[in-house]
């Protein structure tokens, strides 16, 4: 006989109860994007659109440079995880493996570059970025996303390679290869899992950022998509909800099919390690 | 022997270089801009500015004004009452996702979704759902009995400063809960056997085994979401920039309309001085204390 435990029942249509009423923004995003401008404002409110339509849509991509902007989005992103990669790994190797003095003190000083807010450091970047001439461009962005970025990257793969024993690697050494061949022919493979959700994880970070697409970038060469959304704020028209909710649907569906994937990693990615 | 050394100090340099390069250039480099900075009266449409300098009256202006102690407290109050609500629901949610049941996976999986939503989209659908005259929000209060009628979730300074932390507690609850159920994961099984065998009750379970087991996890989520609140800023420059008056202006917010939009960036070097100082003294604490960075 199956006894019902009622405190744990009741604990699970709680959580129901919680992930339904949490599924509703997404919903409203959802459905603002494709249902009749004069519907937004209706009151008493319409759970359910009435009729669906593309004028937002159509309005969104026609009238404004939408397709740079996410194509800018796109490439900082990708372009930022794969510096961040190249720069972080041999970095992270060299932590885990290599003993040498102030080991220890460097990986602190990474991490902490992870704790302070990125505004405190935001206009020094800004002249930074602009005395070098990659103000309004793609690579300014792609440089400083990876920067915020890499901390993460340090410090969870330092973690996955010291998982991996060092033994295996030294037997390949002596089989005659030598320490950069043991590294790509036996370490890397192993740490591929873990090294592709923590490159999503950074794709994830760098897609959504706003401050640094904000003071950086001001003609659509380099707008990204949370920029471009945030303008519609502003304007003549009022707030076009209908437009802003099309380009935010755009923005967030990619990305919770990416977060959905990594679920197994995501807490330790984004805790740095302390969580495994 | 000698020369192994230096390889060995050669492929450190290699290896590690770049990146060090990059954090000294895009982290300490600024720090000491604004370090500089911060005794000047430099003012961004004056580039001479610059130069002038200021000694400590733009710490003085700060300490001794009102605006730097208002985004303070307005940073404490969403800092904490959005920690407060997050740990207690995160906690519930990953007491009950620990235990076994059919479709737990896909509750899991349904639960983590606010985590991708993209800041900015996060503020703009809680802007939406909050409209002051036929909200979603104020909609369902009413017919939940909850409120009698409209809800002035823009204008009102406590009602700004809960939209703005719902808008949080939402996205990041799920973040706290993984940690949390994650931590109570790594617990054995056995030690709740063992209780159990000694005649424990579930309360006496969870305060004598749960709680203490899970204070690292505890911590860990306290101060990863305390740091991420401290840089809250893209639901603020959409929700309310920082309004009613200064209600919502948080430290970030604070930062960002002093240097950007009033040019000072004397005095937005001096409060980022300040604010760093203090995260990382918080931060030495917390990491050595907790032994994070181990």
């Amino acid at each position: 006989m199956k006894r019902i435990n009622i405190p744990k029942t009741i604990g699970i249509c709680l959580v129901l109860l919680y992930v339904v009423a949490a599924l509703i923004p997404v919903y409203w995003v959802v459905t603002t994007a494709f249902k009749p401008r004069i519907e937004v404002y209706t009151f008493p409110v319409k759970y359910i659109p009435s009729s669906f339509t593309w004028e937002p849509a159509h309005n969104s991509l026609t009238q404004r440079p939408s397709m740079s902007f996410l194509r800018n989005s796109l490439f900082a992103a990708v372009g930022a995880t794969i510096l961040a990669l190249v720069l972080g790994v041999p970095a992270a190797y060299a932590l885990a493996r290599e003993k040498f003095p102030g080991r220890k003190d460097i990986a602190f000083f990474i991490l902490t570059t992870r704790m302070f807010p990125p505004v405190t450091i935001c206009i020094p970047i800004y002249f930074i970025i602009r005395n070098v001439g990659l103000l309004d461009t793609l690579a300014g962005l792609i440089i400083v996303y990876a920067m915020f970025n890499l901390a993460i990257i340090i410090w969870v793969m330092k973690g996955y390679i010291q998982q991996v024993p060092v033994d295996i690697e030294e037997s390949a050494r002596v089989d005659g290869c030598t320490k950069l061949g043991a590294f790509i022919r036996i370490t890397l493979p192993l740490l591929a899992p873990g090294m592709a959700a923590v490159a999503i994880i950074s794709l994830v970070l760098s897609w959504n950022e706003f401050l640094y697409a904000l003071i950086l970038t001001h003609s659509p060469a380099a707008k990204t998509l949370p920029v471009g959304i945030a303008e519609f704020i502003g304007g003549a028209y009022g707030i076009l909800w209908g437009e802003i909710c099309f380009l935010g649907t755009v923005a967030i569906i990619p990305m919770i099919v990416l977060i959905m994937v990594v679920q197994k990693y995501i807490v330790r990615g984004l805790t740095m390690g302390a969580i495994r | 022997m000698k020369n192994l050394k230096w390889r060995k100090l050669l492929v450190i340099l290699v290896l590690l270089g770049p990146a060090m390069t990059m954090f000294i250039g895009l982290t300490i480099y600024p720090f000491i801009k604004n370090l500089i900075w911060s005794t000047t009266f430099f003012v961004l449409y004056k580039p001479a500015s610059q130069y002038i300098s200021a000694g400590l009256e733009n710490y003085k202006d700060i300490l001794f004004g009102i605006e730097f102690w208002n985004s303070v407290e307005s940073s404490l109050v969403i800092v904490f009452g959005a920690l407060a609500i997050e740990c207690f629901i995160g906690l519930g949610i990953a007491l009950v996702l620990n235990e076994r049941f059919r479709g737990r996976g896909i509750l899991r999986t349904l639960f983590i979704i606010p985590m991708g939503v993209m800041p900015i989209v996060a503020g703009v659908v809680w802007k939406l759902m909050l409209f002051p005259g036929g909200s979603l929000i104020s909609d369902i209060l009413v017919k939940m009995r909850l409120a009698s009628g409209q809800l002035d979730f823009w204008g009102d300074v406590g009602l700004a400063r809960l939209s703005v932390m719902a808008a949080d507690i939402w996205g990041w609850t799920p973040f706290v809960g993984l940690i949390l159920l994650a931590g109570l994961q790594a617990i054995p099984s056995e030690l709740y056997d063992a209780a159990q065998v000694d005649g424990a009750s579930q309360l006496q379970r969870f305060t004598h085994v749960t709680a203490p087991l899970l204070k690292y996890a505890i911590i860990v989520a306290l101060m990863f979401r305390g740091m991420d609140l401290l840089r809250l800023f893209d639901t603020v420059y959409i929700m309310t920039q920082g309004g009613p008056g200064y209600a919502t202006e948080v430290i970030s917010f604070f930062i960002y309309r002093k240097g950007f939009s009033e040019f000072g960036v004397g005095y937005a070097a001096a409060t980022s001085v300040m604010v760093f100082v203090v995260i990382f003294v918080i931060a030495q604490i917390t990491v050595r204390k907790s032994g994070i960075a181990a």
